[in-house]
């Protein structure tokens, strides 16, 4: 059973990991969950799950090793939880615009420092703005 | 769209393969435009957006947002499409 922890906690994180590693478009097998929903139940419920069975396992025997497993599992595990629950939370904030509200005009450079120059309400091609945090 | 400088964009656009434009805003001036400044949002205390996306028609009007919570979150795809899809016929 505690093998059985060991692969859902560090399988988990590592799943995780290689898929935000690999800058995909689209993460597979539940590692999206990381970038979608407020609360990632299926990720928090395996890394939750294989700290509880490492629970079920050390109360069974041989107690030693199987304490030092969970020594590692979980302060990661309660890490993760934190990052998600909490630190990544936002602080509340209220949008200038909103659906039907003209965008507002900009003169903005563009990575080849091409100005971008659009008056709000100037006619132009459709398009979709998609602001990130940045510091890459 | 990001406070990030050019030089950055364009090392970041080159990365990823990326055909979008990468527009520059390191002061905040559309952040305040669309109400996103996140103050001292980023590691080392500066200003950056609260991820959002927003698809404007083409007589400048906004006609879908994507907001977020938790910076984690992103727009997804499908969402993305399905709003495009619904935009008004040029005309």
């Amino acid at each position: 059973m505690i093998w059985l922890s060991v692969l859902l906690v560090f399988g988990t994180l590592a799943w995780i990991g290689v898929n935000l590693g690999a800058e995909s478009p689209e993460l597979r097998l539940g590692a999206g969950q990381i970038i979608r929903g407020r609360i990632p139940w299926l990720i928090l419920g395996a890394l939750w799950g294989g700290v509880a069975l490492g629970v079920a396992s050390l109360l069974r025997g041989r107690r030693l090793p199987k304490l030092a497993v969970l020594l590692l599992e979980i302060p990661l595990v309660a890490l993760v939880t934190w990052y998600v629950l909490v630190q990544s939370v936002l602080p509340a904030h209220t949008l200038a615009v909103d659906v039907g509200d003209p965008f507002p005009g900009y003169a903005l450079v563009d990575q080849d420092g091409a100005l971008h120059e659009v008056a709000s309400l100037e006619k132009r091609a459709p398009a979709l703005y998609i602001f990130y945090r940045g510091h890459w | 769209m990001s406070v990030d400088r050019p030089e950055a964009s364009r090392r970041l656009k080159e990365r990823l393969k990326s055909r979008f434009t990468f527009l520059a805003d390191p002061d905040g001036v559309l952040l305040d435009g669309v109400g996103i400044r996140h103050r001292g949002g980023r590691n080392d205390g500066a200003d950056i957006a609260y991820p959002t996306a927003v698809l404007v028609d083409a007589g400048g009007v906004v006609r879908w947002i994507f907001r977020s919570d938790t910076y984690r979150e992103r727009a997804r795809a499908d969402e993305i499409f399905a709003a495009i899809a619904a935009l008004p016929e040029p005309g």
